[in-house]
């Protein structure tokens, strides 16, 4: 057996020996140093299992190299025993307090010195295996890392290669379906369109790929906006209405009547709702019922898609959101899916900080639900703001915010009509407007004071129009505006949230 | 009408030229140049004074930015419309292609009928 070493610092030559003989008798192969330097100049030269500590010495005492030792990455793992002449608390305590990890008495007796050494040793030996698996797991996970970056990449430039290539093809194929270079024949028409429709099963197959690899990379920007889900909702209805007529499907829609403005990415969320709700006239049957409803609650906003269509069994509701599962796969013809979208779906909306969860009935039907929080004036304030600046930072530009108040203006339909006409006037794609505090705030990217200047007298000439045109307005109303501009007004991004808010 | 206005295409895959000129001619559009690279591209906006231009932004020699720049930038050709056709279609490229002054932005994924609708409205204001 290999003899574990020991090494033992004390600048006194009696107290070393003395030592020595204990730890050779039972065993222990010994190494002497009779300073802190020497003691650590050994520790980098020679494998070491447990050190003995002198308390007091010259030039470097026990508790400087204590401390070294316990801060080395290499070092720190072995286990260090300081050496004390008289049992003084305070002595003991600093001692431990410096990294050390156990203590002895020199007047103690040899068996309970061995006893502690033995117990320090197992100590150590646990520790170096901790130490040596953490390096491994380190590493392992340094690699997989590397690799995920890399995954993602490729995925990434192979879906970009993929789509140039059947973008072409698809293009090629229109040409000639649509007749342009010549007339063809029915079965040569249907055949082509089969070669179409794949071609685009194949797109959407490496979008949905596309979407996945970024999402999980966590570089799929969101571009949060405060909409009326009522609206997209609508436009997913009017983009299946076809469709569900076609199979013969009750479709229908249930909103509130009120505007139900949320902060979301409008084309995801889009993307989620035309998920579900493709889901839902794909696995119904000709005359059954698929229904979207929105519920608009204090804290969030629900929105369901029901359908009485073939349903979900128990058995696989745990796995639907998983990557890759398909179900209730049928033969012939009706739309492929790629088993990617159910997952999307989740993490779009779970970026959302929002639920998505099924309720299903083998035979009876699926409800999927999705929830997204509601956000608080302010929050939505805050939000815009701090991407203007971000915005404003990345490009070297600057960002305007725009205060528009109306005196003698108090209904709140017109203010929202007005802030509507205001948000066509922006151009830019960073530009928004939002009502807060009765007052209509104006984003405006990429603006400096001079170029907002003019945009805000064209929003305000314009305002003016509209008023005027809307005959329910007497002619006291005036405009009251403040114009703050980051950089050039405002340094900081909670500098001009408060002067907005105020 | 439309069969007075010239386009050009910069654009270096082939296929999708050969392609779009099939398309754009089969709407009337009988006058159109090539070309396969942006220092090409801007030479022949130079000599032959399109009434519209279809600019790929990743492009051999000079890349679309640039051209779309120096276009946008010069008193002379600033009046031409361009619409940048790019398979790039995040947010943050529509605004750059905004930022050196292109007209429109239409991303390959929406195929090139889209292309076409936008040329036509750019061409008729």
């Amino acid at each position: 057996m290999i003899k574990r070493k020991i090494l033992v610092v004390d600048d006194s030559p009696e107290a070393r020996s003395a030592i020595q003989r204990v730890l050779v008798r039972a065993g222990f192969e010994v190494t002497q140093a009779s300073s802190g330097k020497e003691a650590l100049y050994i520790l980098k030269q020679k494998k070491i299992d447990c050190v003995m500590l002198d308390h007091l010495m010259p030039e470097m005492n026990g508790l400087d190299v204590a401390r070294i030792i316990k801060r080395d990455e290499k070092l720190k793992i072995i286990p260090v025993i300081m050496l004390t002449a008289v049992e003084d608390e305070d002595e003991v305590i600093s001692g431990l307090n410096a990294g050390a990890d156990d203590y002895i008495l020199k007047t103690h007796p040899p068996d309970i010195i061995i006893a502690r050494v033995e117990a320090m040793l197992r100590l150590g030996k646990l520790q170096g295996e901790l130490f040596d698996k953490n390096v491994l797991l380190e590493k392992a996970n340094a690699d997989l890392y590397k690799l995920d970056v890399l995954k993602s990449e490729f995925i990434s430039t192979v879906s970009h290669e993929l789509r140039t290539p059947l973008s072409i093809t698809k293009e090629g194929l229109k040409l000639v379906l649509e007749e342009v270079t010549g007339s063809i024949n029915q079965q040569q028409k249907e055949l082509l369109e089969v070669a179409k429709s794949n071609i685009e099963r194949l797109s959407k197959i490496i979008n949905d790929i596309l979407d996945i690899s970024k999402i999980e990379a966590g570089t799929l920007p969101l571009h949060k906006t405060l909409l009326d889900l009522n609206h997209i909702i609508k436009q997913v209805f009017s983009k299946y209405k076809s469709m569900a007529q076609e199979k013969d499907i009750k479709f229908t829609f249930d909103l509130p009547e009120h505007a139900t403005e949320v902060y979301l990415d409008s084309d995801r969320i889009g993307q989620v709702l035309t998920n579900l709700v493709s889901n839902a006239l794909k696995f119904t049957k000709e005359n059954g019922c698929v229904e979207v409803r929105l519920e608009d609650k204090e804290q969030e906003v629900i929105c369901s898609v029901e359908d009485t269509g073939v349903g979900i069994a128990e058995l696989d509701l745990d796995k639907i959101f998983d990557k890759f599962q398909q179900f209730g796969k049928t033969p012939g013809p009706g739309e492929r899916g790629t088993g990617l979208g159910l997952s999307i779906a989740r993490k779009i909306i779970q970026m959302h900080k929002g639920r998505i969860w099924v309720k299903s009935e083998l035979g009876k039907g699926t409800t999927f639900s999705v929830s997204i929080p509601k956000y608080s004036p302010d929050k939505i304030l805050k939000s815009y703001i701090k991407v203007g600046v971000q915005d404003a930072e990345e490009r070297f530009s600057k960002f305007s915010v725009l205060t528009l108040s109306i005196s003698g203006l108090t209904d709140k339909v017109l203010l929202k009509a007005v802030e509507k006409h205001v948000k066509n006037i922006l151009r830019r794609a960073g530009d928004n407007s939002l009502i807060y505090d009765n007052r209509i705030i104006v984003f405006l990217s990429d603006a400096n004071q001079k170029s907002a200047e003019s945009i805000k007298k064209r929003i305000l000439d314009s305002c003016k129009d509209f008023l005027i045109s809307n005959k329910h307005i007497d002619k006291k109303i005036h405009f009251k505006t403040t114009l703050l501009t980051y950089p050039e007004d405002v340094l900081f991004e909670d500098d001009l949230i408060k002067k907005i808010i105020a | 009408m439309a069969d007075s206005k010239r386009i050009l295409i910069i654009e270096d895959e082939k296929d999708i030229v050969n392609l779009l000129k099939i398309r754009l001619i089969s709407r009337g559009y009988t006058d159109v140049i090539c070309a396969y690279d942006g220092q090409e591209g801007l030479d022949l906006a130079h000599r032959q004074l399109p009434d519209l231009i279809i600019l790929d932004l990743m492009l051999p020699k000079i890349d679309g930015y640039k051209v779309c720049r120096m276009l946008k930038f010069s008193d002379k050709y600033k009046h031409i419309p361009i619409i940048i056709y790019s398979a790039r279609s995040q947010a943050e490229d529509k605004k750059l292609a905004q930022d050196c002054g292109a007209d429109a932005y239409i991303s390959k994924t929406l195929g090139h009928e889209v292309l076409l609708d936008k040329l036509q409205q750019l061409l008729s204001k």
